[in-house]
């Protein structure tokens, strides 16, 4: 799963642009050049591995904050639920492949669809520089008031928070990146207005931080797994390797932060 | 050196709040030694827990500067001023700096700490001990584990402590694997099976306060981690 989301991040963030994704450059990808249907496979079981592991984080989510055995299960059940219907919608979406027409299809009318989308992507934006300016002021408040900050003087407390923050954002962007995707077989000039919304100044923040946590949490859901297989030979390795999680992270945000502005490969 | 305790007696106080000590610093002053001089000099109203004053105990753990720490362990020229202490978290508080470490050593209990021989007999009924040469690999899969004191500073710095009250804990899953690794216990696979129900180790997020808490060095993910292959290889 990791080599894909790599590949993926490539192909959208580092050698195109999000908002240059038009439904031209998905008809190229799912069109009658892709012969064996290669990238349609490659999408699907992107969005199958990305799903089922975003079942699993709520599942882990849930096992934390809820203590009913009953409410446990339901929550599992509607996410196992939600996510089975979006793997529906993706699958339909990837099966019904290009369109003839770009005008075409049977929700081109529906106008509303790509409002209601960018509406989404405002509102996750919004919710993100809330909760990051929020989390910061916190932090500042109180080392300036030199109150204590918890259990954050551990770089594992940071390593944990930092996963599941990009876990939870990454899953809900993935839930509105599966609509917008949607569109293109059955509407494919709403798609390409809602794919345009990605240049928006306001949005390019929020596409920088995705792609920061989508790097982060692959690197650090190998970095736990390295250690994990390496038991007591890499027991020294975990702040190290947490830094070096972060410098990474960083280091391959920068090419996308640089496309978002702007500049091309 | 100004010294600022978190004070709280359930019994008065609606709320902790922190209390602000000068205290005359000297070398080799250790956190403990600086609390003795406030309840002595200034304020003997001061609650605190302590036995050995020598590492060895762990009754005095607390938070120190955001992290645990032996008290009794940690000097005072060595921390950035002013210092904070508080009291374990994870814990309820008795009286400031003192916790009852009941819930504790009751999670502790739940894993069974102790050796079972082949006949299903506790540890007075068990045969002659092992005779384990000190080269031998077996002895350096638990050497460090067993070195636990049970100063509760791994289970107050895990943040899954914290938010999931049935979570067993760093301690309780160390003591559980330095057991199941031992060679003549023949209550392994209860153990695997106890320890992988919830609550267990898949409750563990890796998070790795634990190791960078412990005082004496033991690694309790180490064991969490060696716990989850026996159980998933069960």
């Amino acid at each position: 799963m990791v080599a894909l989301v790599f590949i993926h991040l490539f192909v959208v963030h580092y050698a195109s642009a999000p908002s240059a994704t038009t439904s031209a450059f998905v008809a190229a990808r799912w069109g009658p050049r892709d012969g064996a249907g290669a990238w349609r496979v490659f999408d699907w079981t992107l969005l199958l591995l990305a799903l089922t592991h975003g079942v699993a984080g709520v599942h882990g989510m849930v096992r934390d904050v809820v203590r009913r055995a009953g409410a446990r299960a339901a929550l599992d059940a509607a996410a196992g639920a939600a996510a089975a219907g979006f793997l529906a919608l993706g699958t339909a979406a990837v099966l019904a492949g290009s369109p003839v027409h770009r005008d075409a299809g049977p929700l081109s009318s529906q106008t509303w669809i790509p409002a209601a989308l960018v509406g989404g992507l405002v509102a996750v934006a919004t919710a993100t520089y809330a909760g990051v300016a929020a989390a910061v002021a916190v932090l500042i408040w109180r080392i300036t008031r030199r109150e204590p900050i918890g259990r954050w003087s551990y770089s594992g407390q940071w390593a944990f928070a930092l996963n599941r923050a990009a876990g939870a954002g990454i899953l809900g962007f993935l839930l509105l990146h599966v609509l917008d995707v949607a569109l293109f077989p059955f509407a494919p000039a709403l798609y390409d207005r809602t794919v345009a919304a990605y240049a928006m100044p306001y949005l390019v923040p929020m596409e920088v931080g995705l792609v920061a946590a989508v790097v982060y949490h692959a690197l650090d859901g190998l970095r736990l797994m390295t250690l994990e297989v390496l038991d007591r030979r890499g027991e020294a390795a975990a702040a190290p390797s947490f830094v070096a999680v972060v410098v990474l992270t960083v280091s391959l945000s920068l090419p996308a932060l640089a496309v978002l502005l702007g500049w091309r490969p | 050196m100004i010294v600022r305790v978190r004070r709280y007696d359930p019994a008065v106080d609606r709320r902790p709040r922190w209390q602000a000590y000068a205290v005359e610093a000297r070398p080799m002053m250790s956190v403990l030694d600086a609390l003795f001089w406030i309840l002595e000099s200034l304020d003997p109203t001061l609650a605190f827990r302590y036995s050995c004053r020598a590492g060895m105990c762990g009754s005095c753990a607390m938070v120190i500067n955001g992290r645990e720490g032996l008290a009794c362990q940690r000097r005072l020229e060595r921390l950035r001023g002013p210092v904070s202490v508080e009291p374990l978290r994870s814990l309820p508080v008795t009286k400031d700096l003192l916790v009852d470490l009941g819930p504790f050593f009751e999670k502790y209990r739940a894993v069974d700490p102790f050796y079972v021989g082949e006949t299903g007999s506790l540890i007075g009924a068990a045969p002659e001990p092992a005779v384990v040469p000190p080269g031998d690999p077996v002895r350096g899969v638990i050497n460090r584990q067993i070195d636990c004191i049970s100063c509760g500073a791994c289970y107050s710095a895990c943040p899954v402590v914290g938010i999931v009250p049935e979570f067993l804990g760093p301690a309780a899953l160390n003591r559980a694997y330095a057991v199941a690794a031992d060679t003549r216990d023949s209550a392994g696979l209860e153990r695997l099976r106890r320890v992988a129900a919830d609550g267990g180790v898949f409750g563990c997020h890796s998070v790795g306060n634990c190791v960078t808490a412990c005082p004496v060095g033991v690694n309790p993910l180490l064991s969490i981690q060696l716990l989850r292959k026996g159980a998933v290889h069960r």
